[in-house]
Parts: structure tokens; C-alpha cells; sequence
């Protein structure tokens, strides 16, 4: 059994120790794992993007061009706070702003980019993709006796009603208003089972990854020790 | 005040930049779009290197004043300054001392910490699954089709809870994924949408509350 292995083993059996209340064993591997993450975070971070950086890479052509990310980390500098008690840097945290905006609105922009054309469109399609047309479901098979007609249904309904739960309301007015209100509660009611429906799927698949995972750490063990089967 | 309008006019220009190349198919536009983003990549990645410092300054002051738990802190300093000598001293993420720091560290403490929450998610499920309305009984039955669906003692119970459980995954949880996924990208777009017309900004220092008399 070589020495990674021993250590691995032991490190897991520290973990686990946790389910006898918290303990210095635990702790110390907790504190462990948030050093050694942090600094493998770093290294990675700094070897694969930033050192190509400093090396021109985001912008060969241009050395201008390829001086301003290192322009934008160096006023990130500034936002490193002190240390409480120490003299307050306050008057650089505005310069180190200008970096943070730049990160704000790049990142703004994906997301909003991303969520119309990743997510809203996409799932806009497929939803109206469904067919409830007779003549889709044509002979031998009539409309209400296709599975997939009900399917389709049940889909509809639950996506409109899962989405008009996120409705914000107001106190209806004018002479429609009740008509409206009615007509919120009653897809949102829908909605809200649909969620529901939806959540209890989600933490089953969440149970069995987490059980899965655990499966695998025995199952690894006992390799290890040699009792496997 | 300037560093204010300077941090709104460089998120704007930015942002509208970028989002410019989800529109217009323009190779200019493109190119620096392109840049943008690979710009703004240097950039969170240093400020993930800033971040590892911070956690630094944050545990040494732990050690230097002595605070409750300052030999957790030592751990967590000895593992990171290691990690860091490592990384920097071999050549990077992909040399061979730090692909064991990964296999012999890193992933069992991982995993283990993962498999933990496998006993914590069975007792909140034995919370969970107490029904008190129709709700939680809808959330309750569908939970336990989908976990009996997927697990052998289930189809050997019934060999038609595998088949309920696609359906359920299939039609019921995909509307109601399909339904909170078209709402949270509307939030998504509404919310970028603001900080990039610059109605919200939340790179700017917020300002002490002043105190009327």
C-alpha cells in the first residue's frame, strides 16, 4: 500500500468522524481541505490564465491591447482590504472599482446574453414545438387516444402554470380585475404543484448522487484493505 | 465621484460591447467582444489569486492575535503555503506533485466531505416526507417514485417503477424544471439588464448612512 494511499484512507476516515459529533479530527481535515483547495485554486489560476497574460497571450498583436488586463488586475490590487486595526486604504478601494465594473458588466452581459439565447429561446421552442394539432395524430391512432397528446397536455399546463407561479401580483383593479385575479390563482395553483412534482424528483436525484458518492468511498476502501470481494 | 461615473461608463461600454455580439454578427464586433472576454477572464482569475491572499492575511491575523481556533488556522496555512510551494517550485497544475496533492488529498477529502451529506439528506428527508397538505404529499410521492425508480429493490417490488419514474422525469418535473428555468432567465435578463443600462450598480463603494437630526 503506497503512502497517497494511506493518506487518502485516513483523511476519509477523519471525514467520516464527523458522524460522532465534531472533533479535532474533523476540523483538521475541514482545515485541510480548504488550504489545499485555496492553493491549487491559485496555482491553477495562475499558470493557465494569468501567467499567459503577462506574457501578451490575450492579445499578441497589440502589446497596448495586451497591457490593459494587466492594467485592470493591477487596480483589483486595490480593493484588498486591510486588516481591521490597520490604516484604512479607503481612497484606492474607488480606483479599484473601475476593475470590479469591468467584471460586472462583461459578466452581466453573458448572463444576460446567455439566458435569452441559452435558456429562454431554447425552452421557448421546445414548449411551443409541442404539438396538440389533430392532425399530427391522424389514423390509425385518433388525438385522445395518443399518450403523446396527453403528454404534450400535461407539459403545457405545467410549464404555463410553473411560470404564472412567478407572477408578481398586485391588488387587481378595474372591472376585470377579479376576472384576472381568478385567473392568476387558478395557473399558479397549478404551478405550484408542478414545483412541488419537481422538487421531489430533484432531491431523489440529489439522495442518490450523495448515496452514490458514498457507495463509492466504502467500495474504495475496501480495495484498499483488501475485503472486497 | 469620478471614479464613480468612470466605473459606470467603462461596465456599460463593456457590457454593451459584449452583448452587442449576441446580436449583430460583425467580425469587428466579434473580434473585440472576444477580447472583452478574455480580458475579463485575466481578471477574475486574479482576483481569485487576491482571494488566496486574503485568506492568508485572514489566518495569519488569526494566528498573530491568538483568536479561538488558531491551530485549525495553522493547519489551513501549512496546507496552503504547501500547495502554493508545490504549485509554483514544480511548474504548475499539471506536474507530477501536484496531481498527487490532487489524488492523495484534494479528491478523497472531496468526495468523503460529499458523502457525508448522503446521512444528512436521508435525516432531512425523514423531516421532509412528513405530509401536512396536498403539496408535501405531491412532493413526498414523487420523491419516493423517483428514488424507488432508479434503485433495484424498487423494480423488484414493482417492475413498474422504473417506468413511472421516466415518465415522471419525463413529463411533470420537466414542465416544472421547464417553467422555473424560463422565470429565472427572465430575473437573469431583467437584473443584467439594469446593470448594464447602469440603474443598478453594485461595483460602487456603498456609502455611510447619514444620520438626520
Amino acid at each position: 500500500m503506497s503512502t497517497g494511499t494511506i493518506i487518502a484512507a485516513v483523511l476519509t476516515f477523519m471525514v467520516w468522524s464527523y458522524l460522532l459529533g465534531d472533533n479535532p479530527a474533523f476540523r483538521i481535515a475541514e482545515h485541510l481541505f480548504v488550504g489545499t483547495a485555496v492553493g491549487y485554486a491559485v496555482v491553477v489560476a495562475w499558470f493557465n490564465v494569468v501567467q499567459p497574460a503577462l506574457s501578451g497571450a490575450v492579445a499578441p498583436q497589440s502589446p497596448v491591447l495586451a497591457a490593459v488586463p494587466l492594467v485592470f488586475c493591477l487596480l483589483l490590487i486595490a480593493k484588498v482590504r486591510p486588516a481591521p486595526g490597520r490604516s484604512s486604504r479607503a481612497g484606492w478601494s474607488g480606483v479599484g472599482n473601475v476593475a470590479v465594473a469591468f467584471l460586472v458588466g462583461v459578466g452581466a452581459a453573458l448572463a444576460v446574453g446567455g439566458a435569452l439565447f441559452g435558456t429562454l429561446w431554447p425552452q421557448v421552442s421546445a414548449t411551443a414545438s409541442l404539438s396538440l394539432d389533430p392532425a399530427d395524430y391522424g389514423d390509425p391512432q385518433p388525438m385522445l387516444a395518443s399518450t403523446f397528446f396527453w403528454q404534450n397536455l400535461a407539459v403545457l399546463v405545467g410549464t404555463i402554470g410553473t411560470f404564472f407561479y412567478f407572477t408578481f401580483n398586485t391588488q387587481p383593479q378595474g372591472p376585470l380585475g377579479c376576472f384576472r385575479e381568478g385567473f392568476t390563482r387558478f395557473w399558479s395553483g397549478i404551478g405550484r404543484w408542478m414545483i412541488m412534482m419537481t422538487l421531489g424528483a430533484l432531491f431523489a436525484n440529489t439522495v442518490m448522487s450523495r448515496v452514490a458518492l458514498l457507495i463509492g468511498r466504502v467500495r474504495w476502501l475496501l480495495d484498499v484493505f483488501g475485503l472486497s470481494g | 465621484m469620478v471614479s464613480r461615473i468612470l466605473s459606470t461608463v467603462v461596465a456599460m461600454t463593456a457590457g454593451l460591447l459584449v452583448l452587442a455580439n449576441f446580436f449583430f454578427y460583425s467580425d469587428p464586433i466579434g473580434a473585440l467582444s472576444l477580447y472583452l472576454v478574455r480580458t475579463a477572464s485575466v481578471v477574475a482569475a486574479f482576483a481569485l489569486v487576491l482571494g488566496g491572499v486574503n485568506v492568508l492575511t485572514v489566518h495569519l491575523n488569526k494566528i498573530y492575535s491568538r483568536d479561538k481556533g488558531w491551530g485549525y488556522s495553522m493547519v489551513l496555512l501549512g496546507a496552503l503555503l504547501f500547495t502554493l510551494g508545490v504549485g509554483f517550485l514544480t511548474g504548475g497544475p499539471a506536474s507530477i506533485p501536484m496531481q498527487n496533492i490532487f489524488e492523495t488529498v484534494l479528491f478523497p477529502l472531496e468526495a468523503t466531505l460529499f458523502s457525508l451529506l448522503a446521512f444528512f439528506v436521508v435525516t432531512a428527508a425523514y423531516r421532509a416526507f412528513r405530509v401536512k397538505s396536498f403539496e408535501t404529499g405531491l412532493f413526498v410521492v414523487f420523491g419516493l417514485i423517483v428514488l424507488l425508480g432508479q434503485v433495484p429493490v424498487g423494480a423488484m417490488l414493482w417492475d413498474q417503477f422504473p417506468v413511472i419514474k421516466d415518465w415522471v422525469l419525463d413529463v411533470p418535473a420537466m414542465a416544472g424544471a421547464r417553467g422555473i428555468l424560463l422565470g429565472v432567465a427572465l430575473g437573469t435578463a431583467a437584473t443584467g439588464l439594469r446593470v448594464l443600462l447602469g440603474i443598478d450598480r453594485p461595483y460602487a463603494d456603498r456609502r455611510p448612512p447619514t444620520t438626520d437630526r
